[in-house]
């Protein structure tokens, strides 16, 4: 994993700044503390900081094809590249370093911008063809990595993260109303929007060739489904040992490829115990895994944890977090993670990957993008639900129903069943695009009630939702209620949220980088093609993740609840000490300073918070304080810059210069 | 939907029982799984024990049903 960032300039005798490109490769120090390096011609300054983990002696970057004509700046891994490298050869290709970088490079000039179908990993990368003066950007299918971009002028400026571009002297830093439109109705914006006004983010699975003043965008994969009851395997057994066997792979791929050793994570679900316990079986040594745990039981998952390392054997460490450890370390996730944050739920991600780093360990395979890819969420379940309410709205039987959702909540359906018949008894309109994801986005939207005025009427103009909708393919219409679902979630939760907020960023703020079998394309493609019933069965969530890998997951773990990886939130600001950030940023001056929230509502919901210590909170009420300290921490460090990081001088030492600038 | 093929829906819930040790199924998520696979609305009246109460009575209790909603030769599809 790295950073990578990049300047072109389109007007002649204007060349990039070395300057400004060591400083927005300084703002990227952390997803590549092992070495950088930069290369400058006429027209382009590409970036690299690395984060060295195959081919540890000749991967530097960036690096070029045989001739020098085409340069590489690239953030991820290619698992595959060791089977497309020999493909590559016998086309004749001669390569320098064991590298997967230049794989690409290869891949490149053999197939042009189809190579990108043919990767088997996760990227976000640029490629500048001095010949041509265009330059590729890419992503891979389901935004692991990263990747943002401007234009100012005559200048065209692309970066891992957006710190980067900010930190470009001419680069505007003001909040966009439509990224945080989307944010509070989603948990993130999605891209190509962010919350800054003019940066974008390349989509997941698209390709933009920038050139000649502009940039062209083209998908090269698409997330889709096919019609209901079209799907090719209509036998349970086979499909069971069809994704074991593609899982098994896709984990093994995972650990194997690199020069560094791989550890896990464990959570003490389901997920990260099949890729722990498939991985652990091609190592001599005990796997090492890490578990983040947490000191309020109704968090705390300990118990399973512990199931699965005596099952497997593992070597393993673990991190209690609480309540003021989340609450101190908040300002550091809101940094890395660029965006509003609805939920704390990242900020013990940081924690564990920090326990990762100082372990000595770099890379970790985890269980994400399991519930999205195999039917796992809640949400899912929800959607079924109200679909089985609609069916006969008058009916006295129906709603017991709803006594299978959400049960570890505290406040859960069971025990507040008229409140639920009530919440989950609107909208039900089955055919709706959006049915299933309705409620929540209604819940997360109560949020804009806090804003001020302005920001309100400029949010009554959006219609995030409708523009979600839109981008549906056209043949969703024929999908099973379960996959509309879970594209919607993988558009609008997985990738912006989930492998980014929560993902990505709180990894790599800790030089830690992830790997995700869950969402290899070859596990992606066969889920995809599956009866959905044999992802949720009636209301028995990822069924057939179960029943692949039965032999290898404890009883107790198989049949436990599902329980959503969750933190605490509100509670985690009131820990009973002050935490000076947020008593200052919730000031009253604060609060009018970065003119997002109305100063009366958030006193209110601080002196709501206050009186319990932050527990005993609605989902809502949750979501709005979150809401309110990460939006206040965004704009002091991203619009105030109060520790002035945009406009510090550059101490960057660049171990390698590809400086190809002839100056007279 | 010919009656081998419910069977076989029938027979995918009551591997799960088994395999994933699960605690038999109510009636209500009885009633879910039926309207889930089989394209079919109970009433209020049909979600009940009498019917619905276990898998073989439900699986029964379909057969009838979808037999007499229409009639038709035995190896049509339904």
């Amino acid at each position: 994993m790295c950073g990578i960032c990049g300047i072109l300039k389109n007007k002649a005798g204007h060349p990039p700044e070395v300057d400004h490109l060591k400083r927005m490769m300084a703002l990227l120090r952390h997803r590549g503390p092992d070495s950088s390096g930069y290369y400058r011609d006429h027209h382009a300054a590409l970036g690299h900081l690395r984060l060295s983990i195959i081919d540890l002696a000749t991967g530097d970057q960036p690096l070029s094809n045989e001739d020098s004509s085409l340069w590489i700046v690239f953030n991820g891994e290619i698992f595959n590249y060791l089977e497309l490298r020999r493909e590559l050869i016998d086309h004749g290709h001669q390569f320098r370093t064991q590298s997967d970088t230049e794989v690409i490079v290869h891949a490149y000039e053999q197939w042009g911008k189809d190579c990108f179908t043919r990767f088997n990993g996760q990227w976000a990368l640029a490629l500048w063809d001095t010949r041509t003066r265009e330059l590729m950007l890419s992503r891979d299918r389901v935004g692991i990595r990263p990747l943002y971009y401007t234009q100012i002028g005559d200048t065209f400026l692309f970066a891992s993260e957006i710190k980067s571009l900010l930190s470009y002297p001419e680069v505007p830093r003001e909040f966009d109303p439509a990224g945080l439109a989307e944010t509070f109705t989603f948990w993130s914006p999605i891209a190509p929007r962010t919350v800054f006004k003019g940066i974008k983010e390349l989509q997941p699975g698209h390709i933009g060739i920038y050139k000649d003043r502009n940039l062209n965008i083209k998908p090269y994969w698409e997330l889709t489904f096919p019609p209901a009851g079209t799907e090719k395997i209509q036998n349970e057994a086979e499909a069971a040992e069809r994704l074991r066997d593609t899982l098994i792979q896709a984990a093994k791929l995972r650990f194997e490829r690199s020069d560094v050793p791989v550890g896990a994570y464990l959570s003490g679900g389901i997920d990260s115990s099949v890729t722990a316990a498939v991985i652990n079986r091609y190592t001599d040594a005990p796997l090492k895994t890490f578990s983040i745990r947490f000191e309020d039981s109704e968090f705390d998952e300990g118990d399973y944890q512990q199931t699965m390392i005596e099952r497997l054997g593992t070597d393993h460490s673990d991190i209690v977090a609480t309540y003021q450890d989340i609450g101190n370390v908040f300002p550091d996730v809101v940094w890395h993670a660029e965006r509003p944050l609805l939920r704390t739920a990242p900020a013990p991600m940081f924690l564990l990957s920090r326990l990762v780093r100082n372990s000595n360990f770099k890379v970790v395979v985890t269980g994400e993008g399991a519930d999205e890819i195999l039917g796992g969420y809640d949400l899912f379940r929800e959607a079924k639900v109200r679909q089985f309410l609609s069916r006969d709205p008058s009916s006295a039987k129906r709603a017991e129903i709803l006594s299978q959702l959400y049960p570890w909540m505290e406040r859960s359906p069971e025990k507040a069943p008229a409140f639920a018949r009530s919440f989950f008894g609107k909208n039900l309109d089955p055919s709706d695009p959006g049915f299933s994801h309705h409620p929540r986005c209604n819940a997360t939207m109560g949020v804009q009630l806090l804003c001020t005025p302005d920001m309100r009427n400029a949010f009554a103009e959006l219609d995030p939702i409708r523009g979600l909708i839109n981008r549906f393919p056209t043949a969703h219409q024929s999908w099973d209620l379960l996959c509309r679902s879970q594209w919607l979630e993988i558009t609008s939760l997985l990738s912006p949220y989930i492998l980014s907020a929560q993902g990505d960023r709180m990894l790599m703020a800790n030089s830690v980088e992830g790997r995700f079998p869950f969402i290899d394309p070859n596990v992606i493609q066969l889920a995809n093609s599956l009866p959905a019933r044999y992802k949720l069965f009636a209301l028995n969530e990822k069924h057939l993740l179960k029943n692949a890998f039965r032999d290898l997951i404890p009883q107790s773990i198989l049949n436990r609840p599902k329980k959503p990886y969750r933190a605490p939130d509100a509670a985690s600001f009131f820990p009973g000490t002050k935490l000076d950030w947020l008593e200052f940023l919730t000031s009253e001056s604060q609060i009018k300073n970065a003119n997002l929230f109305n100063p009366k509502a958030v006193t209110t919901m601080v002196n709501k918070s206050l009186k319990n210590k932050g527990t005993q909170m609605s989902n809502t009420d949750n979501m709005r304080m979150v809401a309110i300290a990460s939006s206040q921490l965004l704009h002091d460090h991203f619009i105030a810059d109060s520790n002035g990081k945009f406009d510090a001088s550059v101490e960057l030492e660049v171990d390698t210069i590809i400086e190809l600038l002839i100056t007279k | 939907m010919n009656p081998k093929e419910i069977h076989n829906r029938f027979q995918e819930f009551k591997n799960l029982q088994t395999q994933l040790s699960y605690p038999p199924p109510s009636t209500i998520e009885i009633a879910f799984f039926i309207e889930d696979n089989f394209d079919i609305v109970l009433n209020d009246q049909e979600i009940s024990p009498d019917y619905i109460g276990d898998l073989s009575l439900a699986e029964t209790f379909i057969l009838n049903k979808l037999k007499g909603n229409q009639p038709c030769a035995e190896s049509a599809e339904f």
